[in-house]
């Protein structure tokens, strides 16, 4: 359960990512099912038709978010043509094994103790969450999943 | 840095020697900010700038080597002998991020 500490952190970092330069490109959304979760339409550089609607979710806001990818008609959180192929997204899984997402921690408990992998201090979680998924787009995009 | 300004009836010729910077580093909030980096700096010395301001290290660990990358508008910028006043395309600001990379051994 969130505190009242990090409701309150949340909230505003959510307006602060809204004044990154890399805002101008996403649609924001709270997600309202759950305390600490946000929607977010984005797309990659390469193909700005192509969009995306991300589903980032924290249990505890300074610990890796689940990250899922949502069909925007159906909002489906099964569709592997919902996620983006990039380095660590695996569509097929509907998962991202990445060392910032909490999915990437279940399948790898090890990267909690690696100097390379854990989760690193951040006092900006939800910018570090969406500036990453971001970077994914622009840099390593290689199409919609299967 | 020459920018040109178009105006009515004339073109004004601007001669900047240093460029406002911002490098974002995405864990962090508060980016690096240097108002008065020299134009003609490279991409190599402001790197090295802002991995020394973040307290962050390049190297070898845990099998394989970290690495951090600057990237301008979505895209790496690889080469590091690029000057900001050539990166900047007569702008006079630049705003980056740093992207952590880790490259398995």
């Amino acid at each position: 359960m969130a505190t009242d500490f990090e409701l309150a952190v949340f909230e505003r970092q959510l307006q602060e990512a809204l004044e990154l330069p890399e805002a101008q490109r996403w649609t924001l959304e709270r997600d309202e099912s759950v305390p600490l979760g946000l929607f977010a339409t984005m797309c990659p550089r390469s193909n700005p038709n192509e969009r995306y609607r991300a589903r980032l979710r924290w249990t505890d806001l300074y610990r890796p978010p689940s990250l899922k990818f949502i069909d925007p008609t159906t909002n489906s959180e099964t569709c592997p043509k919902a996620w983006p192929k990039c380095h660590g997204f695996r569509p097929s899984s509907l998962d991202a094994c990445l060392p910032w997402t909490e999915e990437g921690h279940k399948l790898h408990p090890e990267w909690q103790n690696s100097s390379t992998n854990s989760f690193p201090k951040t006092d900006a979680p939800v910018q570090f969450a969406l500036l990453n998924i971001q970077s994914s787009l622009d840099q390593t995009y290689e199409g919609r999943g299967p | 840095m020459n920018t040109i300004e178009a105006h009515d009836d004339h073109v004004v010729h601007h001669h900047h020697e240093f460029l406002h910077v911002q490098v974002r580093y995405l864990a962090v909030k508060k980016p690096y900010d240097d108002p008065e980096a020299k134009s003609s700096e490279t991409l190599a010395t402001l790197k090295h700038r802002v991995l020394h301001h973040f307290g962050l290290v390049e190297g070898d660990v845990d099998g394989g080597r970290k690495e951090y990358v600057l990237t301008y508008k979505g895209e790496q910028q690889t080469d590091l002998s690029l000057t900001l006043e050539k990166l900047a395309e007569g702008k006079h600001r630049l705003e980056m991020n740093l992207i952590e990379h880790f490259i398995q051994g």
